[in-house]
């Protein structure tokens, strides 16, 4: 690290077990620690000092204490403990192009006991200078009310706890950065339509909101009327998972900030947390992070991928063309449909808003049918044609689109594109749905800066 | 009848291929991204830089090309021999910023142009040797 003071970071939360199913891939299965511990390989990787006060079932600590000192933490110990469930994950889709299944193996029988003991214990032990906390699984009141009696810079990424960030407040003075995400079950809770409110709940509790938005890039908000947000973009590429991206982005920021401008710290953790997502392999995944170390920081805070906002992507419908007809087997659709509403996109399904032509249409039904369809086409920014079949009305629209200069994406689940102009004349032709939603990132912002 | 699984975690130090599944040491496996050539990339903004804003013109089947080692306007971009900015990368390939940091060049050849609609120039890159 090229460091001016060197940090040293205490991760606190829960371990889990992920199992990531290999489904239809030659992959095997992956079973790998999760939770904190996504944000330990970060630290690891990056060659920061970091310690580790974990929660987790009792017959993982062996192995788990192992593990993490193994990645080169001066701290490993168990501050807590969960009865009643394994902590295992299942996760069905590795990549998060929409909603993610996980399924936590016995959640609701999960009870966890803190021993506050061991926590004080931990804190005690070195200097930290940081703790990046990661609520869900434990007392996260009792937890604060510990570490408010050290002087430390405290981070807690709330993405799955506290719905009710009153519950901060134990912490008896600002948390530093505020860590929120809109891949978080609870952003929407505190959203409500405009990111001012939740700037201005986290006001009350932080001196800072770093707000991740996916793929769509991270805005960080310092809660000083004096001080300008940052925008900072995010490097959407094919990746192998999604698990854990987020985490590994807190850790490289918590672990830079002191060596680099916020925005730079940022923009590492930007391109960082991509590397993490490209790979599942430790050692491949610490390569990459140290060449990043070695791209000046000047170079990587100006490095431009995409930056389009919540906000900002319903403001340019996406034309779906498919055959949506109520006889035809529309799985394929129905999960474009999910994924585009999941990161706040604007799907326009013509079908369904001007109806469906019968063999009993009269001439002029039919004629208008077909305008209005045109007519929205016109207002939409991009096309996205689903081939469920050679349908004759989902390969003229592509036409069209593509004439009067419309940018189309083809989402081919059934790789059934073979012609020419149909290959070779959209902007991409994909059966992966991930590389489809990257697309749509991708050109809507660069529609936008145009 | 019996069960398959994961019998061991899949990144620990200590872990071994082999049955069971799901084992592999960290050193053993993940491509290596930057070694790793790409064929068939369509260059961005052509038609704004260098070489067309010169030449009015596309570079030819076959040209020389390579990655340029600083960026040029942000991005990450591809020129001439002689140092001729041609296009842009796409930004899904940003991560080779830090593939040539870690000592890495990358070299290529055009492999299609044209001039209409509008400019285009698509390139196969690779590591140089």
């Amino acid at each position: 690290m090229n460091s001016q003071s060197t940090p040293s970071i205490l991760l606190i939360g829960q371990v889990l077990v992920d199992v990531t199913l290999s489904g239809e891939t030659t992959e095997p299965n992956k079973l790998r620690f999760g939770g904190v511990v996504h944000a330990a390989r970060a630290l690891w990787a990056l060659g920061c000092q970091y310690g580790v006060a974990y929660v987790a079932p009792t017959y993982l600590e062996a192995q788990l204490t192992n593990f993490i000192i193994a990645h080169n933490a001066i701290e490993a110990k168990r501050i807590g403990t969960i009865d009643g469930s394994p902590s295992v994950v299942v996760i069905r889709k590795p990549k998060e192009y929409g909603p993610q299944q996980y399924e936590y193996l016995l959640r609701d029988e999960s009870i966890s006991v803190l021993d506050l003991h061991q926590l004080e214990e931990v804190l005690k032990s070195r200097a930290w200078t940081h703790v990046l906390l990661f609520p869900g699984g434990f007392d996260l009141e009792e937890t604060l009310t510990i570490l408010r009696h050290y002087d430390v810079q405290v981070d807690i990424d709330v993405n799955f706890q506290p719905t009710d960030w009153s519950s901060l407040s134990c912490l008896g003075r600002s948390v530093d950065t505020l860590i929120l995400s809109t891949s978080s079950s609870t952003f929407l809770q505190h959203f409500h339509g405009n990111i001012t409110h939740v700037i201005a709940e986290a006001a009350l509790y932080a001196n800072a909101l770093l707000f991740k938005e996916n793929r769509g890039g991270s805005r960080y908000y310092p809660l000083s009327p004096e001080s300008r947000e940052l925008h900072i973009p995010a490097h959407p590429r094919p990746i192998s998972h999604s698990i854990g991206v987020g985490d590994c982005y807190d850790a490289i920021f918590a672990a830079l900030r002191s060596s680099y401008t916020t925005h730079e710290a940022l923009c590492y953790a930007s391109c960082i947390a991509t590397e993490y997502a490209a790979t599942t392999y430790p050692e491949r995944f610490r390569q990459n992070v140290m060449g990043w170390m070695r791209v000046p920081p000047d170079q990587v805070s100006i490095l431009q991928g995409v930056s389009l906002s919540w906000e900002e992507r319903p403001e340019q419908c996406i034309y779906i063309a498919a055959p949506d007809f109520d006889y035809v087997d529309r799985t394929p659709l129905e999960e474009l449909k999910e994924a585009l509403l999941y990161h706040n996109f604007f799907p326009r399904f013509p079908v369904r808003e001007h109806g469906q032509a019968r063999h009993e249409s009269t001439a002029t039904e039919r004629s208008q049918l077909c305008k209005a369809d045109l007519a929205l086409l016109e207002e939409c920014a991009i096309l996205i044609a689903v081939l469920l079949y050679d349908d004759p009305g989902t390969l003229i629209e592509i036409g069209v689109a593509i004439g009067k200069g419309i940018p189309v994406i083809v989402y081919d689940p059934y790789r059934r594109a073979e012609n020419l102009m149909l290959t070779e004349s959209p902007k991409l032709v994909s059966s992966d749905l991930d590389t489809i939603i990257s697309a749509v990132f991708e050109i809507i912002y660069r529609r936008s800066t145009e | 009848m019996g069960t398959s699984g994961t019998g061991r975690f899949s990144d620990y130090p200590t872990s071994q291929k082999g049955s069971g599944g799901g084992g592999s040491s960290p050193d053993d496996g993940g491509e290596n991204q930057c070694i790793r050539a790409i064929g068939d990339i369509p260059l961005e903004e052509v038609a704004r830089c260098e070489y067309y804003v010169r030449a009015t013109e596309v570079p030819a089947p076959d040209t020389i090309v390579r990655l340029r080692h600083t960026l040029y306007n942000k991005r990450l971009a591809i020129e001439t021999e002689a140092g001729e900015i041609i296009g842009l990368l796409p930004t899904q390939y940003n991560y080779l910023l830090q593939c040539m940091a870690q000592g890495y060049t990358y070299t290529g050849h055009v492999l299609t142009s044209s001039l209409q609609p509008i400019p285009m120039v698509r390139i196969d890159l690779g590591p140089a040797a």
